[in-house]
């Protein structure tokens, strides 16, 4: 588990961070979501002990980070951190010689995975075999607590399936999984609650179920013209489109299909939002949703 | 991580010994030229050819001008740990403190110049054995005192590198040029004709380079641009080289990543 409590974090008059608090249990994957700039690599240093908190706390199963710590916890950096001019199997051999949860035939498994060439330097490799050469490099251990800073970064869309598998399985066996990526997409696929950054700050946070759940879209067809909707609550945005209309609700839909009702819609239907739809919503300049 | 100190080190020792190794080569090329032309006498002959007596050639001196000629890779060695920097996602995330990855590294630099000590004195030993110098070299502790202050400068450079790349972090091959800049640069400034300001100024500055503290024997000894003994000359140096390390050592384990 990962258990950040109200850390912040200040460069000179930035607030990079600003009193986030998030949980994470064993056997769960939390995507961290945000616009570039919205704090979500500070947060991370701010957990790996890379930047000192101005305050807050962070815990791995109940204790502070120590050298310890990183015996279980691997770590991608948003820029593959890798030594230039070794080579692919050196790195390999590096994390044998320093991780004393080193396991041999998951590295290979990982190698063949991505397949990286092991003799290559790794300066010689592209951007998305360095990723996948520093993904090596962390999960060799199997650690139990991951962060992932845009782990699937420059991967072939084949590759970026296996990396968000592997980290689905890796929760699946109770690891605490911590990611970022801009690609929604990836943490619908992965993650099962996930935290949206605005400005250093949390602005929405929790399962996606029940995210989903409490956010839906009540879309109306009406004939002839589209009527005006107005002075619902915990209706977020309306939009027009021909004969439909859809109102994105934060909250129970029935009051609006109620009220599409007796507009006189041909036909009333209820959908899930999408995570994306969440994010852009929480980020907009409106602000995030009640 | 001595894993990756040592094929820091590695690499550094590799590409001196092909230096030394084109040393060797000239040298040997030199010799088997004069031999060439002294028509078949022995070897040792050429020490006689521009000297009327035989010199003593002391142990200690060849081992402490292998330990200078090591200097070429100390600055390198000491940047070393700035390079960790710009690998942070791997040097930082392992199950060690910082202070313990560091001490790891000193230990392994340190074995790195004592090979790359004991590859020159080989290449030394080599030339004055084509020579026919062995006979003359002696043994005796009148000249450890200059081993111990070949050691010492290095350990000075090398703290002066590894301090200056904790300053500026990820800039440790920068530091590498500057220390040689600096090295080279400000004894034959303090020895210039400048006005008196500047000249105090130069010899001020002089006392922070660690080749001003080899000085010199013989004759030219009065132009020390650092006087005192040579015993006193490498405690200083000692002393500022550890005093640059743990300065160094602590910025270095205590600065946030930035990268």
């Amino acid at each position: 588990m990962i258990t950040i409590s109200n850390l912040t974090k200040r460069y000179r008059d930035v607030l990079a961070v600003d009193d986030v608090s998030l949980e994470i249990p064993n056997g769960s994957v939390c995507g961290l979501l945000g616009r570039n700039g919205a704090g979500k690599t500070t947060t991370f240093k701010c957990v790996l002990g890379f930047a000192r908190p101005d305050a807050g706390d962070v815990r791995f199963d109940g204790e502070r980070l120590a050298p310890r710590t990183f015996e279980r916890l691997g770590y991608v950096p948003e820029r593959p951190q890798l030594y230039p001019w070794m080579s692919v199997a050196e790195h390999v051999e590096m994390v044998r010689h320093s991780q004393p949860r080193f396991d041999a035939a998951r590295a290979a498994e990982l190698l063949a995975t991505f397949r990286l060439p092991a003799k290559r330097a790794s300066r010689k490799l592209s951007k998305g075999q360095q990723t996948a050469l520093a993904l090596t490099v962390a999960l060799s251990t199997n650690p139990s607590l991951l962060v992932l800073d845009e782990p699937a970064s420059g991967l072939d869309p084949v590759l970026q399936r296996a990396v968000l598998d592997i980290l689905i399985d890796a929760a699946q066996d109770g690891a605490t999984v911590l990611m970022s990526s801009h690609q929604i997409g990836q943490i619908d696929r992965a993650a099962d609650r996930v935290a949206i950054m605005r400005d250093g700050k949390i602005v929405l946070a929790g399962e996606t179920d029940d995210l989903r759940a409490a956010a839906k879209i009540v879309e109306g067809t009406f004939d002839g013209g589209v009527p005006e909707l107005s002075g619902l609550s915990g209706v977020v945005r309306i939009e027009r489109a021909g004969t439909t209309l859809r109102a994105y609700a934060n909250g129970a839909p029935d009051p609006i299909v109620a009220r599409f009702d007796a507009l006189g819609a041909r036909g009333v239907r209820v959908l899930d939002r999408s995570l994306e739809d969440l994010f852009l919503e929480a980020v907009s300049d409106e602000g995030a949703p009640s | 991580m001595t894993y990756v100190a040592w094929l820091r080190v590695r690499r550094v020792l590799l590409r001196y010994g092909i230096f030394l190794g084109i040393l060797f080569a000239l040298a040997i090329v030199s010799i088997a030229t004069a031999l060439a032309g002294s028509h078949g006498h022995h070897a040792n002959m050429l020490i006689y050819q521009h000297k009327s007596h035989t010199e003593d050639i002391g142990f200690g001196w060849i081992l402490a001008g292998a330990i200078t000629a090591a200097y070429l890779i100390v600055p390198a060695l000491g940047a070393n740990l700035d390079a960790e920097y710009r690998a942070a996602a791997i040097a930082f995330t392992r199950p060690i403190s910082r202070y313990v990855l560091a001490a790891q590294y000193f230990a392994v630099d340190a074995a790195g110049l004592a090979i790359a000590a004991v590859m020159g004195l080989v290449i030394a030993l080599s030339v004055v054995g084509a020579l026919g110098g062995f006979p003359y070299v002696t043994f005796g502790p009148d000249t450890a005192v200059h081993v111990v202050l070949a050691l010492c400068v290095a350990v000075m450079w090398y703290g002066w590198v590894l301090l200056a790349a904790a300053l500026f972090p990820g800039r440790g091959n920068a530091m590498i040029g500057v220390s040689w800049a600096f090295a080279l640069f400000v004894p034959g400034l303090a020895l210039m004709p400048l006005p008196t300001l500047f000249h105090d100024i130069a010899v001020a500055i002089t006392y922070l380079d660690p080749l001003a503290y080899l000085g010199s024997n013989g004759p030219e000894s009065d132009n020390l641009l650092v006087f005192t003994s040579p015993g006193i000359r490498a405690a200083a140096a000692l002393l500022i080289g550890v005093v640059a390390v743990a300065v160094g050592t602590r910025l270095w384990a205590t600065r946030e990543v930035t990268a």
